[in-house]
């Protein structure tokens, strides 16, 4: 026998055993996974909302501001706020053990805050930005400055909070020391976004929805979000379960972000109105032109510190919404960081808290005011 | 209503074209198959190699004028459905003269400006008084220093005198 043709065999044989060995593992793994498949339903019911311990300690209508508890003393006396979007719920940023961004600024020693805007009825249908930026946000950051004694907070604002939070600073700097937005939309011009595009006043009767459904209903909002990426969201996701159902780290993450992702709460309809109207279509806040209540939002004003975060691959607030931001305001000090993650991943994803997470904190503990230890207190 | 169904083939074929464009592509992906790799891996690629496509083809359509027209129909008809739907029920309402929608909105709506009002009104008073604090704090240390003069000195203790013989005066009258 020739060595070509011995050669040609060996080839033969060592292909023939890889398609084996492929067979074989893939008949096992399938094996796994329907035998975890019925361990789903308790894998779902075990799914917290929060992880880390919390107190309530302001409430109002709907409005609920908790305080996250540490167990060593506050490092640091400038209070952060969570200021988290009308859209979702906010534990995203408590999501899971290693997946809280929550618990960074509280290992960090911060006195750390979170609003809860609550579940809009129908008696908040006519609540406005006005209400939520000069109403709620500042009676919060008023009991804030009362509760820890100092002048001004840290406000962190999450999407669409993130824009609430911009406006609020605009319009009350001197009760902000640091801002951090993340994933916050700020000039809607640029149509790269899908959802502005949607948003598009000559395909979009914002009016004709709000008086029709009053506060816009969760499906609505859920509807839009899944048909950003329908293929990623209804086909792909759901066959990456499948492959790795068998895989206890992969489902428990799945579940944990799933759960999220479908609490979507209704929006309130003046707010969605405003947003959609005087935001996404009309785009007046780069435009220093936006009016909220009787006050006119001048980002000029903004002139503490401002560290804006954004994802690389997040498509519901593209980085061209978002980055204009920081030539707009009047700080001196802003910096901005662009990271490898989605509108979520930046957040709780695994890089993002291995590594962006940890330089925020930095960043704001740089410009906070630390606490008075117990040997520098007179007395 | 030649032109409505103009359009409505117009929009159809540009439809058509990118799913057909979509479905080359996605039929291209499968001539990457390679026989030499394990079989389950290579089907693994091929699949996400049509997702891929046809997820890019998905994005591609949503952003055409097309999708945002059809959009906005079936927006529209959903809203006409529901505001008819509820015309019906309005009339069902007044019949039975209990409130509806509109008349709850409209309770709502009025409740909302009176409190509107009231805060305007706060937020008056609250600069208001801001702006006199301001004006108070400026005057204060010409206060402060014209009492520590010689004279300021004499002055407030006449002033106290004055009180106090009131006080005892008033007591007395009392009894």
């Amino acid at each position: 026998m020739s060595s070509a043709t011995k050669e040609q065999k060996t080839g033969l044989f060592s292909e023939w055993e890889a398609w084996q060995t492929s067979f074989m593992n893939e008949a096992l793994a399938n094996y796994q996974r329907l035998n975890a498949i019925p361990q789903l339903p308790g894998k779902i019911e075990k799914v917290q909302k929060g992880v880390t311990p919390r107190e309530l300690v302001y409430d109002e209508d709907r409005l609920k501001l908790y305080r996250y508890i540490s167990p060593e003393k506050p490092k640091f006396k400038t209070p952060v706020c969570f200021v988290f979007a009308l859209v979702n719920r906010p534990y995203i940023v408590d999501l899971k053990e290693n997946r809280s961004v929550v618990a960074h600024f509280v290992r960090a020693g911060f006195p750390t805050y979170l609003i809860d805007w609550g579940i809009p009825t129908r008696a908040e249908r006519f609540l406005s930005i006005d209400d939520y930026v000069n109403g709620y946000l500042r009676n919060v950051v008023e009991y804030l400055c009362e509760r820890s004694d100092v002048e001004n907070v840290n406000l962190l604002g999450y999407c669409m909070g993130g824009t609430l939070a911009t406006m609020f600073t605009a319009l009350h700097q001197e009760v902000v020391k640091n801002l951090i937005l993340l994933t916050t939309g700020i000039d809607f011009g640029n149509k790269d976004g899908l959802i502005s595009l949607w948003s598009d006043s000559r395909y979009f009767d914002v009016d004709k929805l709000v008086d029709s459904v009053g506060n816009v209903p969760a499906a609505f909002m859920q509807g839009s979000f899944l048909l950003l990426k329908p293929v990623q969201n209804l086909i792909q996701k759901q066959l990456h379960l499948m492959e790795n159902v068998h895989n206890d780290a992969f489902v428990d993450d799945f579940m944990y972000m799933e759960t999220w992702l479908n609490d979507n709460i209704p929006v309130p309809g003046e707010v969605y109105r405003e947003f959609a109207k005087y935001l996404f279509q009309q785009n007046l806040l780069v435009k220093n032109r936006m009016r909220v209540g009787r006050h006119l939002v001048d980002l000029r004003k903004i002139t503490c510190p401002l560290l804006n975060l954004m994802g690389k691959n997040d498509d519901l607030v593209p980085i061209c919404q978002s980055e204009t931001l920081n030539g707009l305001v009047g700080s001196t000090d802003n910096e901005k960081i662009i990271w490898p993650a989605g509108h979520i991943g930046l957040a709780v994803g695994g890089k993002a808290q291995s590594q962006l997470w940890p330089r925020v904190v930095d960043w704001l503990a740089k410009r906070s005011v630390k606490a008075a230890t117990e040997t520098e207190s007179p007395g | 209503m030649e032109n409505y169904l103009g359009k409505t083939l117009e929009g159809a074929a540009a439809i058509q074209k990118l799913w057909m464009d979509s479905a080359s592509k996605m039929t291209g992906v499968l001539t990457q198959f390679s026989p030499v790799s394990p079989p389950i891996e290579e089907a693994r690629k091929l699949r996400d190699g049509m997702l891929k496509m046809l997820g890019e083809s998905c994005e591609e359509f949503l952003r055409t004028p097309q999708f945002m027209e059809a959009m906005k129909n079936t927006l529209n008809v959903a809203l006409d459905l529901r505001n008819f739907q509820r015309n019906g029920m309005d009339a069902i309402h007044e019949h039975l003269q209990t409130p509806d929608k509109d008349d709850i909105d409209g309770v709502l709506l009025a409740i909302r400006h009176v409190e509107r009002r009231l805060l305007d009104r706060l937020e008056d008073l609250d600069e208001s008084i801001t702006c006199l604090n301001k004006r108070l704090e400026a005057v204060e240390p010409a206060v402060n220093s014209k009492r520590e003069s010689p004279v300021g000195k004499r002055q407030a203790v006449r002033r106290q005198k004055r009180t106090t013989v009131a006080k005892h005066s008033s007591k007395r009258t009392k009894k």
